[in-house]
């Protein structure tokens, strides 16, 4: 009678054991962004970001690229980005074949390029009160080049700006985010989702300072090792993370 | 008629000498070089006025003209007694008030000189401000005034609640309502309380939708 209750546990732990359990952390992170124009249309952005650990790893992301101003209420940018610490459906691992156990691939050094391309128009809402807010809608292209990957972000946004003697001298916005896949891949969609709640203080022309509540939630299926080991279940992992983000923008 | 109309405007100055004098004066306020103490002093002579950080002035001319003139600014008043009077804004800000009776829409009843721009007012009250870039700003309250500038013959007519600049290359901006004008102090009675305008033209310069931060 033990050997049975012993055996039914283990293939029960089993039965679990293959699932990779949600996750849900908070986190603090920081970030350097330094801003040049070159001209009167074109913006140059070059930032480094990167949060304290999870899971006994780190995530961080650089970026690179420029943004150009067809019309007063229109630009288009194009960016290449570098990320580490981030997961991946198939990062979700069987230890060894005919061996009992999962993990978690080691992505703390494995580096994904990214490539995106973003539109976004922006208005000016000076009919609310205080004339200074700015409504943009934000839309990029992601593709994951190891992968093919590609997401599509919106991410609608509101600004107010207060003024000091003529200047900006403080921003607060508030913004939603979507990431959709663009290929369909096990039957999901949606990918990530993240409010934003960001704070910037304008210290100098050049300087300010920036504080980013984030909490967002990214949707992961089924890897290519369960799909192997179990054909006929199916997953949804989901990593909730709330952040706060400070970070300095230098302007060039 | 027609004739009646040019004369009236000239009348209260010319019969009487030139006429003009400070209603209210706040901080540091000079007539011709000489600081003025009286907040009621008279103007003997048509010269420039300057007033100084935080200060303001305001200058009633014959029985139609106010003038409000702002802090760090410079107002030449030589050409008042000109065929259609005339101010010379030198520097800074200025309010212009027209009475209505004098304000026609057919004929110029103000002239306001702002760098290479002139201005004719066939309205009541308009606001100018010369910008950090020599730029004219300039938003009309009441009536309608006439843009010019050296290099742009063409005339620009503002209307009410509208607004353009001139920059300094010499072009005239699409007359349209400015956002920062809606916060302007128009009053001009010393009676009514605080006379002091608090909108910074610098703000008028800064393009909220060019700011990107990530």
């Amino acid at each position: 009678m033990i050997k049975l209750l012993i055996l039914l546990f283990s293939l029960q732990a089993y039965a679990h054991d293959h699932f990779p359990e949600n996750l849900d952390k908070f986190l603090i992170g920081g970030s350097v962004t330094v801003l040049k124009d070159f001209g009167d249309k074109i913006d140059g952005l070059t930032s480094l970001e990167r949060s304290s650990q999870i899971d006994n790893r780190s995530r961080g992301e650089f970026r690179l690229g420029g943004r150009y101003r067809l019309h007063q209420n229109l630009k288009v940018g194009l960016f290449y980005l570098n990320q580490w610490g981030h997961r991946e459906d198939d990062d979700w691992l069987k230890v060894a074949p005919g061996v009992n156990g999962w993990l978690w691939r080691d992505v703390d050094s494995v580096h994904i390029d990214i490539i995106e391309a973003e539109v976004y128009p922006r208005f000016l809402l000076d009919f609310l009160p205080g004339e200074r807010w700015v409504f943009e809608f934000r839309n990029t292209l992601q593709t994951k080049l190891h992968t093919g990957m590609r997401l599509w972000h919106i991410r609608p946004g509101l600004t107010y700006f207060w003024f000091k003697d003529g200047s900006p001298y403080m921003n607060i916005s508030l913004r939603y985010g979507q990431y959709n896949r663009l290929t369909l891949k096990n039957g999901i969609t949606e990918y990530r989702r993240e409010v934003y709640l960001n704070f910037l203080r304008h210290i100098t022309r050049k300087l300010k300072f920036n504080i980013n509540f984030s909490q967002g939630k990214t949707y992961w299926g089924p890897s290519k090792d369960f799909k192997i080991d179990s054909p006929s279940e199916t997953y949804r992992y989901v990593e909730e993370i709330s952040q706060i983000t400070l970070g300095l923008i230098f302007k060039i | 008629m027609k004739f009646l109309i040019p004369i009236l405007t000239l009348i209260p100055l010319l019969s009487f000498g030139f006429q003009a004098k400070f209603v209210h004066i706040k901080g540091v306020v000079k007539l011709d070089g000489t600081l003025i103490k009286d907040k009621k002093a008279p103007i003997s002579k048509p010269a420039p006025i300057e007033t100084g950080k935080d200060s303001l002035a305001i200058v009633r001319i014959g029985e139609n003209y106010t003038l409000k003139i702002n802090e760090n600014s410079i107002v030449d008043l030589s050409g008042i007694l000109e065929k259609t009077p005339s101010v010379d804004l030198k520097n800074g800000s200025i309010f212009s008030y027209i009475k209505k009776e004098i304000a026609t829409k057919q004929r110029e009843s103000f002239r306001l000189k702002a760098k290479d721009v002139a201005m004719g007012v066939r309205g009541t009250t308009f606001f100018a401000s010369i910008g950090k870039k020599q730029d004219v700003w300039m938003c009309v309250k009441e009536g309608v005034v006439g843009v010019k500038t050296k290099k742009q013959n063409k005339e620009t007519l503002v209307k009410a609640g509208e607004g353009i600049v001139a920059r300094s290359e010499g072009e005239v901006s699409k007359p349209k309502p400015l956002p920062w004008t809606k916060k302007l102090n128009w009053d001009n009675d010393p009676e009514s309380g605080d006379l002091t305008n608090t909108v910074s033209i610098e703000e008028a310069y800064v393009d909220l939708l060019d700011f990107d931060y990530d």
